[in-house]
């Protein structure tokens, strides 16, 4: 029983020393390094004197107390209980502000609405008196076209006449030619039985 | 983590630091200074034994003290990394305090019925210099630490309060 502990003992250790052996030549000079500056420090501690280090324990633990008490974390720091209150300042006058803008954006649009109602009732009378003043003017050129169609038929009727007076006023005119002829050869007659 | 929640963090720990830095080694010690295998009696010499337990105490209060503070203190605080760094030294010292008190190499008499037959020498010294360069990389990364909690306070302040009002310290 105590060999087969002892063997037991015996593979710790040997994993303990591979460990060891391995890590050594990195470990070894930060150890030393620590060692000296340890050994130096080392000389300050008091020896046998265990009152001294109750004592700074007991500090210690006070100050501890005492600082977590006072100052536990928990409370925002200056500047950053600064920057809250002018993002709340921002926020505030933010919504303010989008509240200014919601009520004349509101107004404005009312004015737009009550305007374009406005608008609309003028272009609709427009539009009526415009579609009124259409029809008149519909009824008017009917009028006048009826008129024209009319003096168009009238000029026709006056043309034709005319072209008949003109027929006319032509043999009439003949007709005095003849007689003005007629009358030249009654005059030489007449001549010629006064001679 | 108000004021109370800090302060049990912080007796809960110095509670786990005072048991494994002074409890458990002084009873390890108590225990070993009268070991008795098959009738023959292994003590450790009175002088040693009185210096190691003195030098555990020691150590042990004031790395349990610090530890107190260090743990007591909000995540990333100044503080904390300026105890833990401290609480990193103390561990060495007390380390290197069992070489001090010839802890590294601890000296037992062998002692049948009356006579003293002898003695035997334990020599943990390569053990104890693989611990301190083992401590030696973790004061770089608390010196670290402490360098940044300070050069970033204002940015880790920042983000511990962003989460919500009134912070957040572990």
């Amino acid at each position: 029983m105590i060999l087969q502990g002892v063997d037991f003992i015996q593979i710790i250790a040997d994993i303990v020393a591979a460990i060891l052996n391995f890590l050594y030549p990195i470990v070894r000079p930060m150890g030393i390094f620590m060692v000296s500056w340890m050994e130096y420090v080392l000389q300050f501690f008091p020896q046998n004197e265990l009152t001294l280090y109750i004592a700074i324990a007991i500090v210690i633990v006070v100050l501890g107390l005492v600082v977590n008490i006072a100052w536990p974390g928990n409370k925002k720091p200056g500047f950053l209980s600064k920057v809250e209150e002018i993002d709340e300042k921002i926020e505030k006058k933010a919504k303010e502000l989008d509240k200014k803008v919601e009520d004349k954006t509101k107004e404005l649009e009312e004015k737009v609405e009550e305007k374009v109602e406005e608008i609309d009732a003028k272009i609709k009378k427009k539009i009526k008196k415009a579609k009124e003043k259409v029809k008149a003017i519909e009824e008017k050129t009917e009028e006048i076209e009826d008129k024209v169609e009319e003096l168009e038929e009238k000029t026709e009727e006056l043309e034709e006449d005319i072209e008949e007076l003109e027929e006319e006023a032509e043999e009439l005119e003949e007709k005095t030619e003849e007689l003005e002829e007629d009358i030249e050869e009654l005059e030489e007659e007449l001549e010629k039985k006064e001679e | 983590m108000g004021r109370i929640g800090n302060i049990g963090k912080g007796i809960i720990y110095m509670c786990i630091y005072i048991g494994t830095t002074m409890v458990i080694p002084f009873l390890t010690f108590t225990w070993v200074r009268d070991l008795s295998i098959l009738g023959v009696d292994i003590v450790l010499t009175q002088r040693d034994y009185e210096n190691i337990i003195f030098w555990i105490t020691a150590f042990g209060l004031l790395i349990s003290a610090t530890a107190f503070f260090n743990y007591s203190s909000p995540k990333q605080s100044i503080r904390k990394g300026t105890f833990a760094l401290v609480q990193i030294l103390l561990n060495c010292l007390y380390i290197w305090s069992y070489k001090f008190s010839g802890a590294t190499e601890i000296r037992f008499e062998i002692v049948f019925e009356i006579a003293n037959i002898g003695f035997i020498s334990i020599n943990v010294q390569n053990m104890v210099m693989l611990y301190m360069g083992i401590y030696f990389l973790t004061i770089i990364l608390k010196g670290y630490d402490f360098f940044d909690f300070v050069l970033n306070r204002k940015k880790i302040r920042e983000k511990r309060y962003e989460i919500k009002t009134g912070g957040k310290d572990l």
